[in-house]
């Protein structure tokens, strides 16, 4: 029989037969009590968020550890630190904050209420309001400043006791993919990029695609001028022994004919692997790393895209690095989206992977079988219950790794930020 | 002299560590000091106590002229002595010529040909250097195996916690809900268009809802003045406010001064109320026609509040007063 310790059966068929016995019965008396709690959480719902809210599953989104960021000057003007720039800007105001309940008591809830929504600028409130602003400006499409319920989180570990005083959220998860508001870019960074954060809403972008030398990848290439709008794909230097111009000369002939970007796909054996982006005319360059490039026709499921200006998503841009990252593709799109042509490119960037998606969006009502939109903070989203975004994607779709940021052009300029293998480390 | 020949016997027949041989009957000799590279009796540095070379320098690619005499036989270690030359070649040619003046013709002019084929090829990597310089590229290694497996692991898991999609139709529904694409969207259907707006609307009187009920059981004023305004003003009241302005009428008549704020608040709502009311009646008719043109249904339930004002009288269609400036949502069915 099972006898003492189940584990200690001789027979091997003995033993498994047990070991499903038990298995079989540890499973049910979870199961029983999962359908118990659901039951039973399903009368007073409130017990449903207690729970939820106090087994908040750890994630490695929770677990980053920030530097700490000493002088605001020096943090504010490198790259390398790893701050949550919100973070920054939050605890600026917590700290005017506190200085408010010094003084008179009545004055205290007032001045909390204004400060606590003008970081966390909690558009939920009032749509209609903020989106007349946006009717005005339709730039700010593509900017979540107003759409922000999920903004302004920061990390458990560096925020204050009393953190409960706060009206936003502080969900660690949510802040890892939230749409990044680039109003929020520290001024040391814009007074260092000026090019490339002070963009002129009219100007277009001109974007010049070629390869490396001696590469293949034409198609490819191709595909990039149908992904940037306002671009143009010029090969390399085909014969042996003709003069091969230098990425330099390239960037140099491109800013005189008035192109903003050079775009630079890099081989490995007939696969893109890398993409150099240049910010004419003598601005940083960014190198990437492509890994899982996915053509569209090898989707399944997929569309054609149109030359309609597509919209555009960032999440999850949130260090000073980051944000010069988010800013770069920013330029590259045209700054005004042409909406009826109901295309979106998101660059999501989750664990300092970028991932590029194209796809063509329709609003749809919800059918019975799905279920409503959950905000980063896992409620539904209110006014919006009945409505789904039906997805298509187009065209290709890549990961991106951001390996080295360059002050000019090519690697003599020096480097503003290299990617390191060995930081990605964990050692505590 | 005469041990040269014993030396070149010893190394062309029996053995020598430079001699490589070939197929084609070819021998190269290995020896860095060979003018040549073939493995001869006039090229053997080892076999003649008499020879010149032209070497360049690894690091400067400087050319330097060695020669060894027959004096320094016995000390090996001394046997080139090294004259540097001039980078100008012609110069360097006529140096030659003055040292190894009255030496043999073949060593002359093998220096000679030496000299030109090593000046010929450092211009050449001059030339190569400065076209890599120009075009800026560096070779880039491979990135180790164990860091490419960690990263392509790592980048699935990362998929995986992101989960694009639904991050994608979150934002799009929020830019949509917020207005951000403007008071009539392009890249909506109307159906939907309406149902976000009803949504909207029905989750900001949500939160008005709450202030009403608070303000309801407190029977306070100013909250039942707030409710009359943001809500159904024209149609609903109709019944009711017609009894309660008569009713009103008669006890200001009737009664004294205390009611009279409220008799003269609810006069002034009224007479709002009642022009609106034709406004409102008219609006409710072209909606009727319309509507029953286009088969449309109308939005399911009407608040709770308003059911509750118009439970006297029958069942009346409720329009409600935008916030801001619109087009009623009336033309917006016509086009």
């Amino acid at each position: 029989m099972a006898g003492l310790d189940p584990l200690k059966i001789g027979n091997k068929l003995k033993r498994q037969q047990q070991h499903q016995k038990t298995k079989k019965a540890k499973e049910s008396t979870k199961r029983d009590e999962r359908f118990k709690r659901r039951r039973h959480e399903d009368k007073n719902p409130e017990l449903r968020e207690a729970r939820l809210a106090k087994n908040v599953p750890a994630t490695i989104e929770s677990k980053r550890t920030w530097d700490d960021a000493n002088a605001d000057d020096a943090a504010e003007g490198r790259l390398g630190l790893s701050v949550d720039v919100l973070h920054a800007k939050r605890r600026k105001v917590e700290d005017e904050e506190k200085q408010v309940p010094e003084e008179i008591n009545p004055e205290d809830h007032v001045g909390d209420v204004e400060d606590d929504e003008e970081p966390a600028a909690v558009g939920g409130l009032e749509p209609g309001v903020n989106g007349d602003e946006d009717e005005q400006d339709e730039l700010d499409s593509m900017l979540g400043s107003d759409d922000s319920d999920d903004e302004a989180e920061a990390n458990a570990k560096l925020d204050p006791p009393d953190r409960d005083a706060s009206e936003a959220p502080s969900a660690a998860t949510s802040a890892a993919t939230a749409t990044t508001d680039l109003n929020h870019t520290p001024d040391a960074l814009i007074a260092r990029f000026p090019s490339l954060f002070n963009l002129d809403p009219d100007i277009s972008p001109k974007v010049l695609v070629t390869t490396a030398l001696n590469s293949t990848l034409h198609w490819e290439a191709q595909l990039l001028t149908s992904l940037f709008p306002g671009s143009a794909y010029v090969r390399r230097t085909a014969h042996f022994r003709s003069y091969k111009y230098s990425v330099r000369e390239i960037c140099s002939y491109a800013a005189n004919q008035a192109y903003t970007h050079v775009v630079i796909l890099n081989e490995d054996r007939k696969k893109p692997k890398g993409l150099d982006i240049v910010h004419l005319p003598n601005g940083p360059m960014f190198h990437f790393s492509i890994s899982n490039w996915v053509e569209g026709s090898r989707l399944p499921g997929h569309g054609n895209p149109t030359n309609h200006y597509p919209e555009l998503i960032l999440n999850g841009f949130r260090t000073p690095l980051g944000l010069l990252a988010a800013h770069l593709f920013k330029s590259l799109f045209p700054p005004r989206p042409e909406i009826q042509g109901r295309q979106v490119v998101t660059l999501h960037n989750q664990r300092d992977y970028i991932f590029f998606r194209r796809h063509r969006y329709v609003f749809r009502d919800k059918r019975g079988t799905e279920k409503s939109i959950q905000g980063t903070d896992g409620k539904l989203m209110k006014g919006v219950e009945e409505i789904r975004a039906g997805l298509q994607e187009l065209g290709p779709r890549f990961t991106l790794k951001l390996r080295r940021v360059d002050k000019g052009i090519q690697h003599m300029s020096g480097q503003e930020w290299k990617w390191e293998a060995g930081a990605e480390k964990i050692r505590l | 002299m005469a041990s040269d020949e014993i030396v070149w016997q010893v190394i062309n027949q029996q053995f020598c560590s430079f001699k490589l041989k070939t197929t084609k009957n070819q021998n190269f000799c290995r020896n860095e000091h060979n003018v040549t590279g073939l493995c001869n009796r006039q090229s053997c540095p080892l076999a003649n106590s008499r020879y010149a070379t032209i070497r360049a320098d690894p690091v400067t690619q400087r050319l330097y002229l060695y020669i060894k005499t027959v004096e320094r036989a016995h000390m090996p270690n001394k046997w080139f002595e090294k004259i540097r030359l001039s980078p100008n070649y012609t110069k360097a040619l006529e140096q030659i010529d003055d040292r190894l003046i009255y030496w043999p013709k073949f060593l002359i002019h093998k220096c000679k040909q030496r000299l030109t084929r090593l000046t010929q090829v450092r211009v050449r990597m001059q030339r190569l250097q400065k076209e890599e310089e120009r075009l800026g590229e560096r070779m880039v290694s491979k990135m180790a195996p164990k860091i490419r497996r960690r990263e392509a692991a790592r980048e699935m898991k990362a998929q995986a916690a992101a989960k694009i999609e639904r991050a994608i139709e979150r934002e799009l529904v929020e830019r949509l809900r917020s207005g951000a694409y403007g008071d009539r969207p392009l890249n909506v259907d109307e159906n939907v268009w309406k149902k976000v707006m009803r949504g909207l609307e029905r989750s900001r009187e949500g939160v008005l809802d709450e202030d009403l009920d608070e303000g309801i059981e407190e029977e306070n004023e100013y909250e039942m003045e707030h409710e009359r305004e943001n809500e159904a003003e024209y149609v609903s009241d109709v019944e009711g406010e017609s009894d309660d302005e008569t009713q009103d009428v008669e006890d200001w008549f009737d009664s004294g001064s205390e009611e009279g704020s409220e008799d003269e608040d609810d006069n002034e709502e009224s007479e709002s109320g009642s022009e609106s009311d034709e406004s409102g009646k008219d609006d409710t008719e072209e909606l009727k026609q319309t509507l029953s043109k286009l088969k449309r249904k109308r939005p399911s339930a009407p608040p709770p509040k308003s059911r509750k004002k118009s439970s006297k009288g029958p069942k009346r269609e409720i329009e409600y007063e935008r916030e801001y400036v619109r087009e009623p949502l009336v033309r917006q069915v016509v086009a």
